[in-house]
């Protein structure tokens, strides 16, 4: 994290890259895997594939960049998230008068949510690419005999239900970015920073240090 | 409802080819209901700070 005056880096470029890189992806995935079955008849296989490709790549520049170049503790589950979790629960429910303690980089429900859209999205991207062998692609030639029609019907399975469960995330995912009190980590997602005044309100500073 | 989709083969057999895409409505109605039943809790019943953003784990200082 980088200051520069008021400003705090809260999220590199390359990061930010990666996320609308993947947004954009993903819309392409979703609109070429659901338009055609809501009726709307287009050749989609090729854009569906090349998408799934370009997401499959930036997903595996992200895992590398996360182990070894960021800061691998402010996205890992700890106790410290059950406490504030506890907190969170006991102030909603007016047991509790003090707000809970602030987190470090990335409150417990964010991290949550990028597991989960980690575990999805990974299985998106290994069922994505054993289904190529189904159609003429420049990585392997065609071979839908590869595996029993039993188990290509369960990585179907799979995929369908990872790419209905991704649909439900992203509406989530972006009714929490236009929520108001929200805005501005959706623009420390366009721009990279936040202010000093919102890194004191709302992050612990002794777990998610200036540096 | 089902919940597969599934082909017959020439000789008969039944073969699954993914989920019904009647699921799509589900799945869809699940997201809205969230952001519904967030809304309706946000507006009515969760405690008012600065931000106002103690569902996510963080905290704010509250208003004086």
């Amino acid at each position: 994290m980088s200051d520069s005056g008021d400003a705090i880096t809260r999220h590199h470029l390359i990061d930010r890259i990666f996320h609308w890189t993947m947004a954009a992806t993903i819309l392409v995935l979703l609109g070429t895997a659901f338009l055609p079955i809501a009726g709307l008849k287009f050749p989609w296989v090729e854009a569906h594939w090349i998408a799934g490709v370009v997401l499959a790549v930036i997903v595996a520049i992200h895992i590398v960049r996360a182990f070894f170049w960021q800061d691998r503790a402010q996205m890992g589950l700890g106790l410290g998230d059950i406490k504030r979790a506890l907190q969170s629960i006991k102030w909603n429910l007016r047991v509790r008068r003090q707000p809970p303690e602030n987190p470090g980089k990335y409150p417990l429900l964010q991290k949550l949510y990028h597991h989960g859209i980690a575990v999805i999205v990974l299985t998106l991207i290994g069922t994505g690419a054993l289904m190529m062998v189904r159609i003429d692609t420049p990585f392997y030639p065609r071979d839908p005999y590869i595996l029993s029609s039993n188990t290509w019907g369960w990585i179907f399975v799979a995929h369908d239900l990872a790419s209905l469960s991704v649909l439900a995330m992203i509406i989530i995912h972006i009714y929490f970015a236009i929520r108001p009190e929200k805005l501005w980590i959706t623009r420390s997602m366009i721009w990279g920073w936040i202010t000093r005044a919102e890194y004191t309100e709302h992050h612990d500073p002794e777990i998610w240090p200036e540096k | 409802m089902d919940i597969f989709r599934v082909t017959k083969s020439v000789y008969g057999q039944e073969t699954l080819i993914g989920v019904s895409w009647q699921l799509f409505w589900w799945f869809l109605g699940a997201a809205l209901l969230f952001v519904a039943v967030h809304l309706i809790y946000k507006w009515l019943f969760a405690p008012k700070t600065g931000a106002n953003n103690s569902d996510d784990g963080g905290a704010t200082v509250p208003k004086a």
